[in-house]
């Protein structure tokens, strides 16, 4: 029998690469690593995983998948950014830039809460988007997105910060959605 | 226990395992992650090589794409002299691992 399962990429350069395969295989998908251009064929959804965003940028430019990612995304495919994968999302970076991917209309400020000690939990603020209330969210040097653009839909707020955002088929999520048992972030993704 | 409980049951370690030592060439960076090592620590076997620059981003290449036996030869080409081990009896018997810090 085949397997007609839909199949989610998940960014297989650095970072929390396992956790996010397998959240998406418990929501039923069946995750590929994306490693080159021709990973990316066949795909509804690509996660960019969160790790160390000047590794992955590198990563991205090295492994020529820069402008085949922003097409996937440019045809309609629908992609999740974590952490590092939403500064690789974001049309700028500050506090050391790093060249990313420019798919969401936010800023993003690398390590805006401090060193990897200032690391946290903290639950969403009430009266965010109600498919995601009561989330916790993981916070591990975690980016800010700043100067969210007229498309971009901010789902989620931290202490009156954005950590989950949308355009369109996008997401970019500055916490951690695949280290808690809470799957909305990626049953979204599947969505949308 | 709890630990190895933990081992047992899903077949790897808790946290990631960083593998190192003796790698010095891109298929020995594969290799470590083919026995399920998330990441792999190179010293020695980079800057003791013949062209460190080119064989770390070697390493590397071999390490992400470590599935791809293609892409792993690829990463082999044209990388000069890997590190050289030394052979046991030219140690002087101080220089022994295992008569150091004693």
């Amino acid at each position: 029998m085949s397997d007609t399962r839909p199949i989610v990429g998940v960014l297989g350069l650095q970072g929390d690469i396992e956790k996010h395969l397998a959240v998406l295989e418990r929501l039923g998908a069946r995750g590929r690593r994306v490693l080159a251009p021709k990973h990316l064929d066949g795909l509804v959804a690509l996660v960019l995983p969160g790790g160390e965003s000047t590794t992955m940028s590198k990563g991205l430019a090295r492994n020529e998948l820069v402008k085949p990612i922003q097409a996937f995304a440019e045809a309609g495919g629908a992609v999740l950014g974590t952490c590092a994968g939403a500064i690789l999302l974001a049309r700028a970076s500050r506090n050391h830039p790093v060249p990313t991917l420019g798919l969401v209309d936010v800023e993003a400020e690398r390590n805006a809460y401090g060193t990897q000690l200032d690391s946290f939990v903290a639950p969403a603020d009430p009266g965010g988007d109600p498919a995601f209330e009561g989330m916790e969210c993981v916070f591990i040097r975690a980016p800010r997105l700043l100067d969210p653009g007229p498309e971009v839909e901010v789902l989620l707020r931290v202490d009156g910060e954005p950590v989950l955002v949308r355009q369109g088929r996008r997401y970019a999520c500055t916490f951690h959605p695949e280290l808690t048992d809470d799957l909305r972030v990626h049953a979204a993704l599947l969505e949308a | 226990m709890t630990s190895c409980a933990t081992c047992t049951k899903h077949g790897k370690l808790p946290v990631p395992n960083f593998a190192a030592g003796g790698v010095a060439t891109p298929p020995d960076a594969a290799l470590c992650r083919q026995l399920g090592a998330e990441a792999v620590f190179v010293g020695s076997g980079i800057f003791k090589s013949a062209d460190p620059a080119k064989r770390a981003r070697a390493v590397v290449h071999a390490c992400t794409h470590w599935e791809d036996p293609e892409e792993v030869l690829n990463a082999c080409r044209g990388l000069g002299a890997a590190m050289e081990g030394i052979e046991m009896g030219t140690l002087d018997e101080s220089e022994r691992l295992a008569n150091r810090g004693w």
